[in-house]
């Protein structure tokens, strides 16, 4: 029996709507998650008298570090200045990728005699550049910022790119013979097909955000998350290492379901 | 994408000319057929002509396969020509010529006195697939020529729900082209081709997937229309009888390399009803003619589309 005639017969015994399944599963899922969470947070726990403290922490000791923190209030100043960098160079570096994504995607010349410079830049781990983006725009928000940027250009800029290049040729030529202009194509016909790719990329690029801000961080700074984790690195505290890694991970779980539920809206 | 910057110069914006002229005639459809003295088409004057045509492509083993091999073919302006041949024999090729999407590797296509380069912008060209635009529902579809003309919203609707209704898609105005079939999605590109009022008309198996009652109801359409605006159309099928019926002229095409085989004239009364005509006698012998060619060639290409 095929997966779907057993989940047939499944339905069939239960008597349950499609609709009912869907939910019942995801609750199951969910409940999977939580006690995934819970049996790796115990054994973390029950294991860590017996493991090196500066290595592992334990699950406690990351809380405490993590609840004193917020009543002191120091994680704040920190993850408003890594959000604020990330949504400036989010914005900045998708506008940007999208827009020279559009230009390089529908003209092959402008395209051709970029292509190595595009390829040599995007080669170039990004990390490499920070220290040039310090000596550009010193060491407060703007190099993070860049830095973001950056990142998030490419990823946008490339998604972009082949969306426009991918949109059907036949198609185009079949529309201009209706007379429609190269300028009206652009608009009616290019940017539409090219847009369910854009948004694929503009998803793409929020966790990239966040990378970039943190990289950005941890080459010269006084604030943010990516401070806050090497200094506490440099105290060998390890559990304020971890208490950072978790905001980030939180921060970078957040960011995807809130991409996702937004592009659930668009497809409506 | 090198397509899009090719230069326009034979966009005949005239064509907003023609919408002008056109605008009054749309009213009395039932009209055209008491007019029966002005539907020959003029010989000579500023019709198609391809001249020693030829056009080969090379498969991807690097094998030459010759599609066109010196096509001569008169079309004169407003005539209704219709192709036949074999699978794969190159009337999409041909029709793809006069469009400008391709180039022939020898001899040249002249269209109105002047020779193709580039894109022929404002012909009418249903071509087999429908490229009808997915993020737009069937009326904006229709409208797109309209909207492109810069022709007054609400007018340019009003005019693409007329050729909606013309090809039967009342009440599917605001469906997507994904929620449409087969048969549908061809009639939506049919009406966009015909909203514009281009003066050619090429089209490729436009009534390939339709049953048959609806196909007679197009056919009776398109003749009607045909009437009013007597354009030069040149149509390909695989349906002797719907050649025959619609033509003027039926262009019977070899198998690969295609050449020319016959000619056929239909000298059968206009205007015609698409129906009845098929009981004249002269029609019956017509049939059994293109048949006696065709047969021969079919034999030739086995290649299917
Ligand atoms: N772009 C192309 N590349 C390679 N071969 C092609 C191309 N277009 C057409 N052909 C070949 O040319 C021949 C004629 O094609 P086509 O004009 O589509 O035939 P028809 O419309 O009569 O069925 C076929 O053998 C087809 O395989
Ligand atoms: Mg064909």
């Amino acid at each position: 029996m095929s997966s779907t005639e057993l989940q047939l017969a499944a339905s069939q015994r239960t008597s349950l709507s499609p609709m009912e399944q869907a939910s019942r599963k995801m609750r199951m899922i969910w409940i999977g998650r939580v006690l995934f969470l819970i049996v790796f947070l115990l054994i973390w726990q029950v294991a860590s008298p017996y493991l090196d403290k500066t290595v592992f922490s334990s699950p406690a000791d990351i809380a405490r570090n993590l609840v004193e923190s917020v009543l002191t209030g120091s994680l704040w100043p920190n993850l408003w200045t890594t959000l604020e960098e990330i949504a400036l160079g989010y914005i900045v570096g998708a506008f940007a990728g999208i827009v020279v994504g559009f230009i390089l995607g529908s003209n092959e010349i402008v395209a051709g005699i970029l292509d190595p410079v595009m390829i040599a830049i995007y080669g170039i781990p990004k990390i490499a550049l920070g220290p040039l983006f310090v000596v550009w725009f010193g060491i407060n928000l703007m190099p993070k910022v860049v830095m973001a940027a950056v990142i998030v250009f490419f990823v946008v800029f490339y998604a972009t790119y082949h969306g426009v290049r991918e949109v059907d040729q036949d198609m185009l030529r079949t529309i201009q013979l209706l007379g429609v202009s190269p300028t009206q194509i652009r608009r009616w016909v290019i940017f539409p097909s090219a847009l369910s790719a854009i948004f694929l990329g503009l998803k793409m690029a929020v966790p990239e955000a966040l990378v970039g801000a943190v990289v950005g961080e941890m080459i010269v700074s006084n604030k943010g998350l990516g401070y806050m984790i090497q200094f506490a690195a440099t105290q060998l505290d390890t559990a304020g290492v971890y208490a950072g890694l978790f905001v980030l991970m939180i921060m970078a779980l957040l960011a995807n379901s809130a991409v996702n539920q937004a592009s659930g809206m668009k497809r409506r | 994408m090198c397509v899009m910057w090719e230069n326009n110069s034979l966009a005949k914006r005239s064509d907003l000319n023609d919408l002008k002229k056109d605008r009054t005639s749309i009213g009395h459809v039932s009209t055209v057929f008491n007019d029966t003295s002005s539907y020959k088409y003029q010989a000579g004057s500023g019709g198609i002509r391809l001249e020693g045509v030829s056009k080969w492509f090379y498969r991807s083993q690097g094998e030459k396969v010759v599609a066109l091999s010196q096509i001569d073919l008169e079309i004169p302006k407003g005539a209704f020509v219709s192709l036949v041949g074999p699978s794969g024999c190159g009337k999409s090729t041909i029709l793809n010529c006069i469009a400008g999407f391709q180039y022939p590797d020898a001899g040249k296509v002249i269209f109105e006195g002047k020779e193709i380069r580039g894109l022929n912008v404002g012909i009418g060209y249903m071509t087999q697939k429908d490229y009808l635009l997915p993020w737009r529902d069937v009326l904006d579809n229709v409208w797109l020529p309209l909207q492109a003309r810069g022709i007054p919203t609400k007018e340019g609707k009003q005019r693409a729900l007329e050729y909606i209704k013309r090809v039967g898609l009342e009440g599917f105005e605001h469906n997507f082209p994904r929620e449409l079939s087969g048969g549908m999605l061809k009639r939506a590109a049919m009406a966009r081709t015909l909203v514009f009022h281009p003066s050619t008309l090429l089209m490729d198996e436009p009534f390939g997937n339709l049953d048959a009652q609806l196909k007679l109801q197009l056919q009776r359409e398109l003749l009607r229309i045909w009437h009013q605006e007597k354009q030069t159309v040149i149509f390909v099928t695989h349906d002797l009888e719907e050649a025959i019926a619609l033509s003027d002229m039926v262009v019977v095409l070899s198998g690969r390399p295609s050449s020319v085989k016959q000619v056929i004239h239909v000298d059968l009364p206009r205007p015609r009803d698409p129906i009845s005509i098929r009981f004249e006698p002269e029609f019956q012998r017509l049939h059994k003619e293109l048949w006696s060619l065709i047969d021969v060639t079919l034999e030739v290409d086995h290649e299917f589309h």
